[in-house]
């Protein structure tokens, strides 16, 4: 065996290793959650409400989705809006100032986030721990995602196809909502998507600005959100069982979710 | 010979280059009027001019004049100018939605239409674009489904939707098929009873086979312009009797 083959052979096998190793790896954690979530959940969790040691989740998974769905409610339309701007009127030249400042957008650690969604929308706008305060700084997480992709799916509309529209006589209006959002529908929708799955993961910056609640909300400000990620990260701190089971119910429900939401993408052309 | 359009001393510059060169030339109406002329002649800013597409197209500057229906295309609203000047591409460029939808789209642009108003311009401009009978039990079906052929002539019929007077073709038939190209072909000659055609090309024997008048575009400048029989038989300019006698050998 030359040289060549025998270093040819030895890449392979380390190759093979390192993906053998990180499916190990990724079956562990998700099968350990599933595994625990299973054993764990039960069908009044679903429908009961709950403090993290007692109770169920239902405050937790409603809460979730509704600070998920505000947060969706702020940054679509803003992302969208955006990247309008960016490919249609001309912002493109302005394209690398705003890459820059997405990227720092996406590089904030959450916690970071979450403290400026306390100190501006909690303590200085007066939100209080609140569906809006929350949601919000969900918002401007999700952002970046919703714009980059949006901003990507319409600068692929072919050319030609423009060409078309406007030699029809389409204003510029026309051209954005007639043509050009219905061709970047499946990128809005798939960036919708992930920035759902990404949202309802979030811990970090809620703790700052969504409190707990063992209910549902009453209104968008000053009324506190329960969420399942903080049954997750206070539940395991107790030292009762079932707040461990509670916990790992809530890993459970978020994986399922999360991966359902995934899966759902994937089935939308692109 | 009625002239619809009239072009006046028109120039079309790029940073360096001159595209066009002084420009004078007159459309007739209900004819097949042709450009004829090698690749990179400028046969294509010609046409973007009239509806003035090349406005899109930034870093050109130009000159001169350009009259439709003796009134300066710069004093029409440029969405009105392209309602009234519809235009074909090179490549079939439907849009991603049905057949319905890519002919009702521009009608809509335009006007507020009932339901029934809609659907019957739909239905006039497909059976206009000789695609009727092929389509008319599928016109929720995907345009991009069409054949090249059958996607040229929805182009052609979602031109005619928005009643232009003036149907301009850039090299409507060079992607298809010999099949196809015959089918656009009579459909030109026929279009020209209620339209006026401008067509480009760089085929000879198309020219040759449906034009009324041709203008004979090399360089940036009209060599010759006049009838078809005129140009093609008794070419006065050398460089138009070489191009011609090149490709038609
Ligand atoms: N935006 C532009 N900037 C600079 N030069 C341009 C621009 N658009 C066109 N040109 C040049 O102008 C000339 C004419 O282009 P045009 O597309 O009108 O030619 P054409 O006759 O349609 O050619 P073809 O048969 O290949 O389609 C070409 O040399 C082209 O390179
Ligand atoms: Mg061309």
């Amino acid at each position: 065996m030359s040289i060549r083959i025998l270093k040819d052979l030895s890449f392979r096998i380390i190759g093979y290793a390192i993906i053998i190793f990180i499916m190990i790896i990724l079956i562990y954690i998700v099968g350990g959650i599933v595994f625990n979530g299973v054993l764990s959940i039960r069908p009044s969790m679903l429908i009961e409400n709950g403090d993290t040691t007692s109770g169920g989740l239902l405050n937790a998974i409603v809460g979730t989705w509704m600070l998920v769905g505000t947060g969706i409610l702020f940054s679509v339309p803003l992302g969208v809006f955006a990247a309008v701007f960016i490919v249609e009127y001309g912002w493109m030249r302005y394209n690398q100032i705003i890459r820059i400042f997405t990227d720092i957008l996406t590089s904030i650690p959450s916690i970071v986030l979450g403290l400026f969604g306390y100190l501006f929308l909690v303590i200085q706008l007066g939100f209080g721990y609140s569906l809006l305060a929350g949601g919000i700084t969900l918002g401007i997480m999700m952002l970046p995602y919703i714009l980059r992709i949006t901003e990507i799916s319409l600068s692929e509309v072919p050319r030609s196809v423009r060409e078309a529209a406007i030699s029809l006589g389409a204003r510029r209006t026309d051209l954005i909502f007639r043509v050009m959002l219905p061709y970047a529908k499946n990128g809005i929708i798939t960036s919708t998507i992930l920035a759902m799955s990404i949202g309802a993961g979030e811990t970090a910056q809620l703790l700052y600005t969504a409190g707990w609640n063992n209910s549902l909300p009453v209104s968008f400000i000053k009324s506190q959100v329960a969420y399942l990620t903080y049954v997750i990260w206070a539940g395991i701190n107790q030292p009762s069982l079932y707040s461990h089971q509670l916990a790992f119910a809530s890993a459970f429900i978020l994986i399922v979710s999360v991966f359902s939401l995934i899966f759902i993408s994937k089935f939308i052309k692109r | 010979m009625d002239a619809i359009i009239r072009f006046k001393n028109y120039s079309v510059y790029a940073k360096k280059k001159v595209i066009l060169d002084n420009i004078n030339l007159e459309i007739y109406e209900n004819n097949v009027n042709t450009v004829l002329g090698p690749s990179g002649s400028g046969k294509s800013t010609l046409l973007r001019s009239i509806n003035r597409l090349i406005e899109l197209t930034p870093g050109l500057s130009y000159s001169g004049e350009i009259y439709f229906k003796d009134k300066n295309i710069f004093d029409y609203q440029p969405e009105e100018l392209r309602r009234q000047i519809g235009m074909v591409f090179q490549q079939p460029n439907p849009f991603n939605f049905s057949i319905f939808e890519n002919v009702a789209f521009g009608p809509r642009l335009h006007w507020k239409l009932s339901n029934a108003e809609l659907e019957k311009i739909v239905k006039d401009s497909l059976i206009e674009a000789a695609l009727y009978d092929e389509v008319k039990d599928d016109l929720k079906k995907s345009a991009l489904r069409l054949s090249g052929g059958q996607q040229q002539r929805l182009c052609i019929a979602r031109a005619l939707a928005v009643k232009p007077s003036v149907l301009m073709m850039d090299e409507p038939t060079s992607s298809l098929d010999p099949v196809a190209r015959t089918k656009i072909e009579d459909l030109i000659v026929k279009l020209k009873e209620k339209y006026t055609v401008v067509l480009i090309t760089h085929d000879v024997r198309q020219a040759a086979r449906i034009s009324d008048f041709i203008a004979f575009i090399y360089n940036g400048k009209i060599l010759e312009h006049g009838s078809a029989e005129s140009i093609l038989e008794n070419p006065k300019n050398r460089i138009t009797e070489e191009f011609l006698t090149d490709r038609l050998r």
